[in-house]
């Protein structure tokens, strides 16, 4: 036998379960009597040459009597199951190792696992938290934490974990009671946690993609009111837009009586609401949609109240006018009629047309000016690429 | 015989002899009661030694720091220790006389006694 296996590890541990091994006696006594025991242990060990440390609590034993320390009263009759169970780990562990020490495969094994021991103890850290996240606030587990809060108690319970594992922060006994458990506890929980956080965080990248606003969008961004112009760039009332499906093409669900629309230019909000004009449902897709002023519709569940408000609004037009069409094939009666009544309103938007022309003409450069700062494009592009 | 048993007895003794000769801490202390041929003194009975002796105040102790280690906590004999280490001396050589006494006559007895001179 050499003393290759010996590691500082092995003497910690022994000089751990001997401390254990006299819990019987009062804080004071133990640290007088094992005071320098690991630098002794080690001399010892380096001196013989031998790995086997023998049993910690016949050490102990040895000590406590030599000593001349009594047994602990029946007094502390309290302390002793617990002092009991835990020397007996204790010395369970310590011949265990010593054990596996004897043979180099096993030995080597060991060695490879004690080195691993960190890795445990973050997981132990880890694996306790979720679970205590998911029993006391109903989780979600997550792999990596969700916010700074959820970081930083994380890492104290990651750091209690370590310092548990190192032996430290255990100021009373019945604190290795709670470290055992927790290690079970670690073990068993272990597998669904990680299973569980890696299916959370499939859960989460998909969910972000179910995040991009519902109905309408137009870059990501909802689109809550349309403005429609004919071909002489008047603007129209009352147009009902369908889908190619011939699905009413309208960013809200039947039951909905206003959305809130806010407006990033001028930090204002206001409410949109739909037609009451269409029979049997909300005329969501009844273009432009009306607007109120925020607040004013609280408490509105029917349509018919929404008939009658007196304080709603037509939509502010985004352009009185915008230009007209050309016409494609030029019809000679249907233009001079035309023409007349085009003519005073295109005699003001020349003036106009340089502005407005990019809304009518394409939407997607058109909006790009008001769309490029909204924040709520920057998510898509992200989460499109994360699945 | 089992010399521990034995051991038991003397033990107070034989630390406070050792670290008269020079202080020393807790492992110093076991080599040098092997060195000296107590080969089967254990460790722990030692340290404990160490402690009950330093509580009855026949030994003083010190930290010493080590170069890349742990402290050191020596022990060194102190005026009362000198005492103790005195009356115990005393002590075991009346013993120890009396005992090589016994069983030298009784040596000699049995030897007298024998009627082949078998010396087993």
């Amino acid at each position: 036998m050499s003393a290759v296996y010996l590691t500082p590890t092995v003497i910690n541990e022994f000089a751990a379960a001997v401390r254990t091994a006299l819990a019987g006696l009062s804080p004071d006594e133990i640290d007088e009597l094992t005071d320098g025991l690991e630098a002794d242990l080690a001399e010892s060990a380096s001196d013989s040459g031998s790995i086997d440390l023998g049993d910690p609590v016949a050490y102990a034993e040895e000590l406590r009597t030599a000593a001349g320390l009594p047994l602990p009263a029946a007094g502390k009759r309290s302390v002793h199951p617990l002092s009991e169970t835990l020397a007996l780990a204790a010395s369970f562990r310590v011949r265990l190792l010593t054990s596996l020490r004897g043979n180099p495969i096993t030995a080597s094994i060991l060695e490879t696992a004690i080195a691993l021991r960190p890795v445990w103890w973050i997981a132990r850290g880890w694996a306790v938290y979720e679970l205590v996240y998911l029993v006391f606030f109903g989780g979600p587990v997550r792999l990596i934490p969700q916010s700074l809060t959820h970081l930083v108690i994380v890492l104290l319970f990651v750091a209690l974990s370590v310092q548990w594992g190192r032996g430290r922060w255990l100021p009373y006994q019945w604190l290795k009671l709670v470290r055992i458990a927790a290690s079970i506890v670690a073990v068993i929980a272990l597998p669904g946690v990680i299973s569980a956080a890696i299916g959370n965080s499939t859960v989460y990248y998909d969910s972000v993609g179910e995040a991009t606003p519902m109905g309408l969008t137009q870059d990501g961004r909802a689109v809550t009111n349309i403005f429609a112009y004919d071909a002489d760039g008047n603007p129209l009332t009352n147009v009902q837009l369908f889908d190619q499906d011939g699905t009413p093409l309208s960013g809200q669900t039947d039951d909905t009586m206003y959305v809130t629309q806010y407006d990033d230019s001028t930090g204002t909000e206001t409410v949109v609401v739909p037609s009451a004009s269409v029979p049997g449902r909300a005329g969501w897709n009844v273009y432009p949609l009306r607007v109120a002023p925020p607040g004013t519709l609280d408490g509105v569940t029917n349509l018919s109240a929404l008939a009658t408000n007196p304080l709603l609004t037509p939509a502010q037009l985004p352009f009185d006018h915008v230009q007209a069409l050309a016409p494609i094939t030029p019809s000679p009666t249907s233009t001079p009629s035309a023409q007349p009544s085009a003519t005073p309103g295109a005699t003001a938007p020349p003036t106009a047309l340089p502005t407005s022309t990019p809304a009518p003409v394409g939407p997607g450069t058109g909006t790009t000016p008001t769309a490029a700062p909204s924040p709520s494009i920057t998510p898509v592009p992200t989460t499109t690429k994360k699945p | 015989m089992d010399t521990t048993q034995l051991l038991k007895g003397v033990l107070d003794v034989a630390v406070l002899a050792v670290i008269q000769e020079e202080d020393g801490y807790g492992y110093d202390i076991v080599r040098r009661l092997r060195q000296a041929g107590l080969d089967e003194v254990g460790d722990a009975s030692v340290y404990g030694t160490l402690r009950r002796l330093y509580s009855a105040g026949a030994l003083s102790s010190y930290v010493v720091p080590s170069d890349g280690g742990p402290h050191r906590k020596y022990y060194g004999i102190n005026t009362q220790g000198r005492t103790m280490l005195q009356d115990q001396r005393r002590s075991w050589a009346s013993f120890s006389s009396t005992m090589t006494a016994l069983l030298d006559t009784s040596e000699a007895t049995r030897a007298s006694t024998a009627t082949i001179g078998d010396r087993s």
